[in-house]
């Protein structure tokens, strides 16, 4: 699989944005900010979310926490309409500085941003052509945020390789994790759902996602914070790209 | 009153079947189309659902959801039942989750 895939994911980012709308309209607008930051983090690039996030605040009269965001916007496109529109709209907080003034500190800004976009962006090499053994695969998936841990075992549940970031048993967690997965898949006739192609399981502790195939079970452990749908693409390829290294399928 | 309650869940676009079982197994409300035995259906979630809280020592609430070829099946264990629902395998999974929170407060106030 190319690197194409490890791009921002626009549907994910759709999905949020849906979802935080939801939760607006239900009056849960601090889930709303919790999932438009989310948004954000994982789509720095893109100014809907940062527009979304200071009308929630604009909204419940934070104007000085929405020019934040907005001037952050500004930073991906200083043209972008919607955006000054809003900055014109805020009552309280009115940008003072001269416009030159305010073009310097936006060019230092972005140079800054570009640097740390690059010292944090999501590893591109999971599915490289460098990459040649499970765990260099893990390796790479341990650098994204929120993944604490992946584990591969076998279609018995036996050990192939892991790393954790956590104090936990690898090989009993690997078998156990392994057999609650067989146990949905062997399920699936009794359900009539068809083949099993994800399990994700949402715990007290963290999250867990089990890809599988007919000799490989995939297991990724999360922090219990992120979303796993933004996870989904990632950790696909990693799975894909385990299969390919280890040349059985 | 619960089949109220199912039958808002069941409404939801996307949304095919829903199951509101005891942690043993046994069906409390059930709503939606299936061309299985429900009692099975209903056996098997429970047990999936105790195998997991079983083998990992969880007391608390959990989720699970199952993304599969022809349904997705997303079960939600809180303390005293399981909230379960079949859907179209194309469907928005964070609304569903959304729904099914709201769902289960509202079942877990009428139990």
């Amino acid at each position: 699989m190319s690197e194409e895939g490890l791009r921002p994911d626009v549907n994910s980012l759709d999905v949020l944005i849906s979802l935080a709308d939801l939760y607006v309209e239900n009056g849960l607008f601090e889930e709303a900010k919790d999932l438009l930051r989310t948004a954000i983090k994982e789509n720095s690039e893109i100014i809907k979310p940062y527009s979304k996030l200071s009308k929630i605040y604009i909204s419940q009269g934070e104007e000085e926490e929405a020019f934040l965001i907005l001037k952050e916007a500004l930073l991906i496109n200083p043209e972008d309409e919607e955006i000054n529109q809003l900055i014109g709209s805020l009552k309280t907080v009115k940008p003072s500085m001269p416009e030159e003034k305010k073009e310097e500190i936006k060019e230092t800004e972005k140079i800054v941003k570009e640097k740390e976009s690059k010292a944090t962006k999501k590893p591109r090499v999971i599915a490289s052509e460098a990459v040649k053994s499970p765990g260099q695969v893990l390796k790479n998936l341990l650098k994204i945020k929120g993944i604490i841990g992946a584990i591969i075992v076998d279609d018995i549940g036996a050990l192939i390789d892991a790393r954790l970031e956590l104090p936990i048993e690898q090989e009993s967690t690997g078998a156990i994790i392994s057999s609650i997965y067989d146990k949905i898949r062997y399920s699936s006739a009794d359900l009539n759902i068809g083949t099993v192609n994800k399990v994700f399981f949402e715990l007290p502790g963290g999250n867990i996602i089990v890809l599988g195939s007919e000799s490989l079970r995939f297991i990724v452990l999360t922090t219990k914070n992120v979303l796993l749908g933004g996870l989904e693409d990632v950790v696909m390829e990693a799975f894909y790209k385990t299969i390919e290294v280890l040349g059985i399928e | 009153m619960m089949e109220n309650l199912i039958k808002e869940i069941v409404a939801i676009d996307g949304i095919f079947s829903c199951y509101v079982i005891d942690r043993e197994g046994e069906i409390v409300g059930y709503d939606g189309g299936s061309e299985l035995d429900e009692s099975v259906i209903s056996a098997t979630i429970a047990s999936i659902s105790k195998e997991l809280s079983t083998q990992m020592s969880i007391r608390d609430d959990f989720s699970i959801t199952v993304l599969a070829g022809n349904k997705n099946l997303f079960i939600v264990t809180k303390k005293n039942f399981i909230l379960a629902v079949f859907t179209d395998p194309e469907i928005d999974t964070g609304k569903i989750k959304f729904e099914l929170r709201k769902g289960a407060k509202a079942i877990s106030e009428e139990l």
